[in-house]
């Protein structure tokens, strides 16, 4: 019965999208991407095994002054599992958080957490935010293995959105400059792209690199690569994918 | 009750301007390949769901095409070149796709602005104008890591849009809302492991 309503929600909206704003607990929008947050770490399958966070990062929204990895939201418990063995990134003493959104609430504030100490809090002015947003915190008092709990106060609603981070601060000094985006480190990520299966004419697999003219087996019909990219679940050859891949 | 809200729902679309002129997506990079001839058939049968599913993904893949259009144009890593041409490819051949669907059954193909906005449950959308305008001005030295930040939250967005097919009744919608989610999912998860390092 739930879904059946989905669609008058949504109509809703046209009149009252604030209401729907406060009264829809499940709806995202917006977590920390860097360092990975626990929730990213989810979606970026670092972490196995998390559930239905995996699909939506973006949804870990509680009312506003909560210490929690999960919002208060129960189906995402798993977020506060220590045991769960969290990798934490090793960091200087002065780290730079980056937001990804998926809805651009008016933004209260943006605090910082290490345990009940809040050790950075950045204005948001009841405004929209920027295309990206990042916050360069200066941890150099919290040296170590640490959680950091990062939180997005919305401005026009009673809720908050939360990211916990697990870092290892204190590697070395970090630059003083104001906070830019990331960039991509020089080395290139282990996990990003594991190496072509040695029978790169194979069977189809996902997280695979193919290249524009290799062929593939997938449900016994041969199909030849037409752009070259890293194969991914819903990627595989269909109907859907004739761009991907053409039958042979 | 469910035929009666669908009814609902499918008035106060028209009425909330679902014929709303069609943004045009930017050409396709110079290196994408023809889409496919042949576009898949859908069953005559949908719902009111169905539509609404196609006319916005229609609209959000348009809105990720802008973003991929523009890391055509940069200097990125070679990895995240492949991927966003791939993203690209793939997401014009679904729009064409999704438009020839609605065509066959009558419907318009576009969904509203406004409906765009009010599915992000009164927050502004992930990817607007002034995103897309943002990412066009970043300087080469962030622009990787803009359109990563960007595109990640647009995919995770479209993950969410999925559910809105969830009661539709088109065999064919289904199978493509289905892989969209997981298509998504996993590129979000490339995306995040490209920004997080």
């Amino acid at each position: 019965m739930r879904k059946v309503f989905v669609y008058p929600l949504v109509i809703a909206g046209t009149a009252a999208a604030g209401l729907v704003a406060t009264g829809s607990p499940a709806s995202a929008h917006g977590y920390v991407s860097a360092p990975p947050s626990r929730q990213a770490l989810c979606a970026s399958r670092a972490v196995a095994d998390c559930g239905q966070i995996q699909f939506e990062p973006q949804s870990v929204e509680g009312p506003k002054g909560l210490r929690s990895c999960d919002g208060g939201v129960s189906q995402f418990a798993i977020l506060n599992d220590n045991s769960r063995a969290w990798p934490a990134r090793t960091v200087g003493s002065s780290v730079t958080f980056t937001w990804v959104f998926t809805a651009r609430h008016r933004t209260s504030n943006w605090e910082y957490f290490v345990g009940n100490t809040r050790v950075a809090v950045v204005d948001g002015g009841n405004q929209q935010p920027d295309a990206v947003v990042s916050h360069q915190v200066d941890l150099s008092r919290f040296p170590g293995r640490r959680t950091v709990l990062a939180i997005w106060n919305i401005g026009d609603t009673a809720n908050a959105f939360y990211s916990c981070v697990d870092l290892n601060v204190g590697g070395s000094s970090a630059p003083s400059t104001p906070a830019p985006p990331p960039v991509r480190p020089t080395t290139p990520p282990p996990s990003s792209a594991p190496p072509p299966p040695a029978n790169a004419s194979g069977t189809w697999a996902t997280n695979t690199a193919y290249k524009i003219g290799e062929e593939v087996t997938f449900q016994g019909k041969r199909y030849r690569c037409r752009q070259s990219h890293t194969s991914l679940s819903g990627w595989e050859p269909s109907i859907f994918t004739l761009a991907l891949w053409l039958p042979v | 009750m469910r035929r009666i809200l669908f009814a609902a729902a499918a008035a106060l679309l028209l009425a909330a301007g679902c014929s709303t002129e069609p943004s045009a997506p930017p050409a396709p990079p110079a290196d994408a390949v023809p889409a496919a001839d042949a576009l898949p058939a859908a069953d005559a049968e949908h719902n009111a769901a169905d539509v609404m599913f196609l006319q916005m993904m229609i609209m959000h893949n348009g809105q990720g095409l802008e973003l991929t259009g523009l890391a055509a144009d940069r200097t990125v890593s070679e990895e995240v070149r492949l991927l966003a041409a791939a993203i690209d490819t793939t997401q014009r051949e679904e729009v064409k796709i999704m438009q020839s669907w609605l065509g066959g059954w009558k419907e318009p193909t576009t969904a509203s602005k406004d409906m765009t906005t009010h599915a992000s449950h009164g927050g502004l959308p992930a990817t607007g104008p002034e995103q897309i305008e943002a990412l066009r001005n970043t300087s080469d030295a962030n622009f990787e890591a803009t359109f990563l930040n960007l595109l990640t939250g647009h995919q995770n967005s479209a993950v969410e849009l999925t559910n809105l097919a969830t009661d539709g009744v088109n065999p064919q919608t289904g199978d493509l809302a289905e892989r969209i989610k997981e298509s998504r999912a996993d590129q979000v998860a490339q995306m995040l492991r490209l920004i997080g390092g």
